[in-house]
């Protein structure tokens, strides 16, 4: 029997989903964690550990599959994903049984809450990424060989595609493609797979994780309070409390078929005079400390406000601002071989190699 | 080398004002202007991380111009001692220029492609290698004419305006030329011989920070030198082993010890005319030992033979078998001193260091049977050994105590398990040969011998009575130089296998008795 998640583990969910993504435009996960939180005033919202399935049972992944355009610009009617699981059940021929989420961040660490209200199936404190990631195909399913296809989408204005496609890159492009075309964003539900292949390669914990990391946040205390539980709960470490003292935006192009809004930051560390860079698109990838590589994806880089111990979203960041940049370890899958091949820098464009490749 | 040295020394400032890097903007500079050996146009940020030391690297235009490019580009640049980074124009953020500054990197910007840049500057750095090859060339037919190792090393120190040269074995300077820098000095260093030997020798250059050569040009100058110091080092070995046979083969020609000198000429006379020895000349023979036959290495000899120069040049050494023998002409008695002192100063430290001994024969007035002065200089070495490595003996030094250095140490072993069983078996063997080999140092003087050994008188005492008990003969006087003599040779064996611990003591202040336990 799972845990029936409260009105304010959805709340601490948000602050979690927004930390580890330190998103560009945290409305999104805020207007959902609302509805979320009203839904479940008529309706309980059960979590579930992938172990209380049977290993055929069908599960999917549900999640935002955005290309340009803020969710919160054009908000979804309510229908796609319910008419995305549908889609795959028909084209299965099976019912699926339970969700788990796209991403452990972000919008998509909490989309899932929702749905799981809408439908009635439970939510597995599981994902694929155990952060976020730009892309579909850069999940530890994947690593794991487990198929992404078929594909459900529903775009903003209600219109539906079905991707099969068995190269998880050429789903990526055609799934690209559809939401361009679907006008900016779409629902999509993807990675079927038996609870059986999701308790092997998938990331455990992760809703659970969120709360806890929003359970430190929310509380009244302080900054360096906050640091310590979570160095205490997820490793963390504080690379430097920095003052900005340059931003660049969008200054470059993106590779095509990658998401992103690249940026770079640069910070003084007034006490050490160390310089510190943060490269960005859509999340933060690189972090050099006077040109050295302090953090690279997937390790997961997040910025607190260094007053008040809140998540600072990229786009708020202002020169004379001083931040904390905290590195978390990703999931121990990012760090082999094939995970590194998927998610070092080199697959975001920067031709660096991330520092522990020698040791995959 | 003088004009290579400064002329074709090439540096960012030089190349910055009339260089290939004129056409750079200058985006920080360090304050002093870095060396420049080579230049890299790299395309992978990987590859800076093999690049030499005072090498230009320059970005190569497809690698981007992205900040964070420039700035992992400036912190590797940084780790390998780069002389500068060039990146393409472009607008750069004063935090990349501060990083440069941070970090004490040139960072240089071109406008344009900056391929031409690495194009120019390694056109620039090829013609002043080209002159530096030039005077390499030059400075390598120069060294190959000088047939002495002395001349090649002058050579090579001249080159360098005198810097001091040194060839060196194992720790231990065989050979030298220039002037010895008294202020800190790199040192640049080369192996020679090193495949005829476990230990290779080192031609060492001692270079004065203060001075203006490329640390560079001074290594190639030794490597080009080196096949040059083999070779006379080789040609010099070769010589002296040829001029060393009489000395060698003096040592196979069976001679009765008690014999004299005329008649040992009279049965080898054709020989001896033959080797060159003449009779009526006088010499004294020096004998180089090491500790154990099985410790040889056979590029001693030639290690010793240039160490044997810094004593006499005229009279080469021979190895012979257990050592190394010279047979030196001395026609009077301050000459065979000043011989003897001289071996002390000038080889003393270097045989220490090498694990050998050396002793010399006695002068005499009249000439005396060659083979007899080798009997005593050898028996001097295996006496100076005893005492220790470095030690340098004169026969006519020698002491009475001196016999026990040629006591055959297992057969005296032997005969004390035989005859002392009890004292060879007791669990406190050692304190008492201690105190019983004191007391008879002492010619029975018990506080004498307690005094030597730090402790009571008490105690001495109460070890003697062991001693006695355990059946050492101490009151017969008819034995005690044979119980001496045993002692005395329990004492070594006891030494030599302790000699890196500190056996249990009691202190004279101390009435207590501790049992080894064995």
């Amino acid at each position: 029997m799972g845990a029936l998640l409260t009105a304010e583990d959805v709340r601490h969910l948000r602050t979690g989903a927004h930390f580890l993504a330190c998103t560009i435009d945290p409305t999104a996960i805020y207007v959902y964690a609302e509805m979320i939180e009203k839904a479940m005033e008529n309706r309980a919202l059960e979590l579930i550990s992938i172990d209380e399935l049977a290993p055929d049972d069908l599960v999917v992944a549900i999640g935002m599959v955005t290309q340009g355009l803020f969710i919160a610009d054009m908000p979804p009617v309510g229908d796609e994903f319910i008419g995305c699981i549908r889609a795959i059940e028909a084209n299965l021929g099976r019912q699926v049984r339970a969700i788990y989420s796209l991403a452990a961040a972000n919008i998509n660490g909490i989309v899932p809450l929702m749905v799981g209200l809408q439908s009635s199936l439970p939510v597995i404190d599981s994902d694929p990424m155990g952060r976020v990631f730009p892309l579909i195909s850069q999940t530890t399913l994947n690593i794991g060989h487990v198929p992404i296809s078929p594909i459900a989408l529903m775009g903003v204005t209600g219109e539906r595609a079905v991707v099969e496609a068995h190269n998880p890159q050429r789903a990526e492009t055609l799934v690209r493609a559809l939401v361009t075309e679907m006008g900016g964003w779409a629902a999509t539900a993807m990675y079927p797979c038996s609870a059986g292949q999701m308790r092997e390669h998938g990331v455990h914990g992760s809703i659970s994780r969120m709360i806890r990391i929003g359970e430190i946040l929310d509380a009244e205390t302080s900054v360096d309070r906050k640091f310590q539980q979570l160095a205490e709960f997820l490793g963390a470490t504080r690379i430097a409390r920095a003052r900005v003292s340059h931003v660049e935006g969008l200054s470059r192009p993106s590779d095509l078929g990658l998401p992103a809004l690249p940026s770079s930051v640069t910070l003084v560390d007034e006490r050490s005079g160390q310089i510190i860079r943060l490269e960005i698109q859509n999340e933060i990838l690189l972090v050099l400390v006077d040109g050295a590589i302090a953090a690279a994806v997937p390790d997961i880089v997040s910025l607190l406000n260094s007053e008040h111990g809140t998540v600072v979203n990229i786009d708020d960041v202002r020169v004379g601002d001083v931040i904390d940049v905290l590195k978390i370890t990703a999931a121990a899958q990012w760090y082999s071989k094939a995970g590194l091949d998927l998610a070092e820098p080199k697959a975001f464009g920067i031709p660096i190699e991330h520092p522990r490749r020698h040791h995959a | 080398m003088r004009r290579s040295k400064s002329e074709n020394h090439l540096d960012v400032a030089g190349l910055l004002a009339h260089g290939s890097l004129r056409g750079t903007t200058p985006l920080y500079l360090t304050p002093s202007s870095a060396a420049i050996d080579g230049v890299v146009l790299v395309s992978q940020l990987d590859a800076i991380q093999r690049v030499r030391p005072n090498t230009v690297i320059v970005l190569s235009a497809e690698m981007g111009s992205g900040g964070w490019l420039v700035s992992a580009a400036l912190r590797h640049a940084w780790e390998r001692k780069a002389s500068a980074v060039v990146v393409a124009g472009s607008t750069y953020s004063s935090a990349v220029i501060g990083l440069a500054e941070r970090l004490g990197i040139t960072l240089l910007a071109a406008e344009g492609d900056t391929s031409g840049i690495a194009l120019a500057l390694a056109a620039e750095i090829g013609a002043a290698l080209s002159v530096v090859d030039a005077e390499l060339a030059r400075f390598a037919r120069a060294v190959a004419k000088d047939t002495t190792l002395g001349a090649v090393l002058k050579t090579i120190s001249r080159e360098l305006d005198g810097v001091e040269i040194l060839l060196e074995y194992d720790g231990v300077s065989l050979a030298s030329a220039g002037t010895p820098t008294r202020e800190a000095a790199e040192i640049i260093t080369v192996d020679v011989r090193g495949s005829n030997s476990s230990v290779p020798s080192r031609l060492t250059a001692r270079v004065p920070r203060s001075g203006v050569h490329n640390l560079q040009l001074v290594r190639s100058i030794l490597e080009v030198a080196t096949p040059s110091v083999n070779a006379a080092w080789l040609l010099g070995d070769v010589l002296d082993t040829a001029r060393a046979v009489p000395t060698a083969a003096l040592v196979g020609l069976n001679h009765d010890p008690g014999s004299s000198w005329t008649t040992f000429v009279e049965r080898h006379r054709h020989l001896l005319f033959q080797l060159g020895w003449r009779g009526e000349e006088q010499y004294v023979a020096v004998w180089i030992r090491r500790a154990s036959l099985e410790a040889h290495r056979p590029e001693l000899t030639a290690v010793l033979r240039l160490l044997w120069r810094k004593v006499t040049v005229r009279s080469p050494l021979a190895e012979v078998h257990g050592g190394w023998l010279a047979l030196v002409p001395v026609g009077y008695q301050e000459a065979a001193d000043q011989l003897e002192a001289r071996i002390r100063v000038r080889l003393g430290k270097s045989l220490e260091e090498l694990g050998l001994g050396a002793g010399l024969s006695r002068w005499r007035e009249e000439p005396a049977a060659l083979p007899n002065i080798v009997r005593e200089s050898r028996l001097a070495a295996e006496s100076a050994l005893s005492t220790g490595p470095g030690t340098v003996a004169g026969f006519a030094n020698l002491d009475v105590a001196a016999a026990a250095t040629f006591v055959d140490e297992d057969s005296v072993l032997l005969v004390a398990e035989l005859t002392l069983p009890l004292l060879m078996a007791s669990p406190d063997r050692d304190l008492v040969i201690a105190a019983a080999g004191a007391f008879l140092d002492h010619h029975g003087s018990v506080s004498l011998a307690a005094s030597s050994l730090d402790l009571h008188r008490n105690t001495l005492q109460t070890r003697l009575n062991r001693a006695r008990e355990l059946g050492v003969p101490l009151d017969i006087p008819a034995k005690l130089l044979s119980v001496h003599l045993i002692l005395s040779t329990l004492r070594r064996s006891i030494h030599n296998k302790t000699s890196t611990a500190n056996p249990g003591q009691t202190r004279k202040d101390s009435h207590e008795f501790p049992v080894r336990k064995l």
